[in-house]
């Protein structure tokens, strides 16, 4: 097919499998096929990608996709922490497809030290950006967003422990694969609202040293990776697996991986209960796990993210219903964006709100679910424009 | 000549199965071509609402053959669970159709073509093939 003038052909060479293509895929008559970011996972559909024309815009006057244009508040930072978490979720979703589908050989350990890298450099550059991004994710995966959750908040943690840069990359790679034991049933378990069949349960019980064999197997040699991996499930007063460890015997990583890892699943919708807000998750942290996990890291973790963090969705005292945009000094009073009106009704441009400032004070959380009309206004908030 | 057809190598070895997917291409190949014009016309709107029903039938026909030919319990809930988000997306889009909205229409080939012909047809889909064949 001869391509309109103003686009130019693809060569196969330049759409790389498993890697979010980074420009929108046109046909010869320039219709939209593909957005930037979507992932060509296999030789096949790159084949019939090729044969249906696979054209660029090489006018960058043509609009790229025709989004609707959205209003949206005027923030002048860069927000490139929350565009990189959107790519690390593809690239986590595609390194997990690969293994599970026996893919993967060499790749899997270079894939996901790539993975953590990116996920130190978020972190450094916009912690802000990059704690929204996942607690205002509605669409991914459970275990896409529980693995990428679990490694940011070791990373943060571990940061706050004075931790130096490379010592932390280990635990937010454990992080990022801590559960890799019980991928192939998490699909199931995402959907399953009868109890647990006794052999789910054994498969539960077993994921952590299931997670450590299947790690060596594909390759990983560190034992500041694995231990934390087989070991996350521990509790300082011995009630935990596999092995029944208590006190000491359970490492600093660990008892950091298996705060990060409780924290995360709480956040998150599961078939047999709604997500709870991170206020709430905290409290229950604190109160339940007292004896079994160290309080230490969690009123540290609580610091760190703030007790509304990023990404939350609030109701002032005035009524309005607002999303997190920034941590500040006082973790009582961060930087918020209303966007629901006190009457119910969506503001068609979120408002800036001083929260130290009486009628704009935080009254409590609201869960996410109940707003999640509104993610593409909220999103908005972190794009660039 | 048409945008999209299909071609023995989408084939799943299942004969059935093979001609509702050169059916959905063909639908998804006229639905481009009325896109391609000047934003919603009522013959858009009737090939997808075509669409919209052939897909049903194609997932159920598709999920029972599958489970026939013994592929596993979890696949068949992971790949049941693909075809309601589809069916989900397209239920989106009829309600884009409803309000006229142009601009959010064009995000419809993306999907058409990326997550269900590529994605799915081209990638998920092939993930059963080994069990059709060795049922036969």
């Amino acid at each position: 097919m001869t391509p309109r003038q103003g686009f130019e052909r693809v060569s196969p060479n330049d759409i790389r499998l498993g890697e979010p293509l980074p420009y929108a895929v046109y046909d010869g008559s320039g219709m939209l096929l593909l957005q930037a970011g979507f992932v060509i996972n296999t030789v096949k559909q790159r084949e019939v990608l090729i044969a249906n024309g696979c054209f660029i815009s090489n006018d960058t006057h043509h609009p790229k996709a025709a989004y609707p244009t959205l209003p949206v508040a005027s923030v002048s930072e860069e927000h490139s922490s929350f565009e990189m978490f959107d790519l690390l979720k593809l690239r986590l979703k595609r390194t997990f497809d690969l293994y599970k589908h026996g893919h993967l050989g060499d790749e899997f350990v270079p894939r996901i030290e790539g993975i953590a890298l990116t996920i130190q450099e978020a972190c450094t550059h916009d912690t802000d950006s990059a704690l929204a991004n996942l607690h205002l994710d509605y669409d991914s995966s459970y275990a896409v967003i529980h693995h990428l959750q679990a490694a940011m908040l070791c990373e943060l943690i571990g940061k706050k422990l004075g931790v130096p840069d490379e010592s932390r990359l280990p635990l937010i790679k454990a992080g990022l694969t801590h559960d890799i034991g019980l991928l192939d049933i998490q699909d199931t378990l995402d959907q399953q609202l009868a109890p647990l069949t006794p052999l789910q349960r054994e498969r539960i019980h077993r994921h952590p040293i299931e997670s450590e064999s299947i790690l060596t197997s594909l390759g990983v040699r560190e034992n500041t990776w694995l231990d934390p991996v087989r070991h996350h499930h521990e509790r300082l007063n011995g009630t935990g697996y596999p092995d029944g460890s208590s006190g000491d015997a359970i490492s600093l990583p660990t008892r950091v991986l298996a705060i990060a890892d409780i924290y995360s699943a709480m956040v998150r919708d599961r078939p047999y209960r709604k997500a709870m807000v991170s206020t709430e998750a905290m409290r229950k942290l604190m109160l339940e796990q007292g004896s079994a996990t160290d309080s230490r890291l969690i009123g540290m973790m609580i610091k760190e993210i703030g007790v509304f963090p990023p990404g939350a969705t609030v109701r002032l005292a005035n009524g309005e219903i607002a999303v997190v945009k920034k941590r500040t000094v006082n973790t009582a009073c961060p930087l918020v964006f209303s966007f629901v009106r006190a009457d119910g009704m969506p503001m068609l441009t979120p408002a800036q709100r001083d929260t130290a400032h009486e009628p704009c004070r935080i009254e409590g959380m609201v869960p996410f679910s109940s707003h999640r009309g509104a993610v593409v206004v909220l999103r908005g908030l972190w794009n660039r424009h | 000549m048409n945008r999209f057809e299909w071609t023995p190598e989408y084939s799943v070895d299942d004969a059935e199965i093979d001609r509702q997917h050169a059916e959905l291409i063909a639908i998804i190949d006229e639905l481009a071509t009325q896109l391609h014009g000047e934003g919603p016309s009522d013959g858009a709107r009737s090939v997808f609402d075509h669409l919209a029903h052939y897909v049903t039938t194609h997932f159920a026909y598709e999920e029972e053959r599958i489970a026939r030919a013994g592929y596993p319990d979890d696949k068949i809930a992971a790949h049941q669970a693909e075809h309601n988000a589809i069916l989900r997306q397209v239920q989106e889009f009829e309600r884009v159709f409803e309000s006229g909205d142009a601009a959010a229409l064009q995000e419809m080939m993306p999907f058409l073509y990326g997550e269900w012909l590529i994605h799915h047809i081209c990638g998920t889909d092939r993930e059963y093939v080994p069990w059709l064949t060795a049922a036969r």
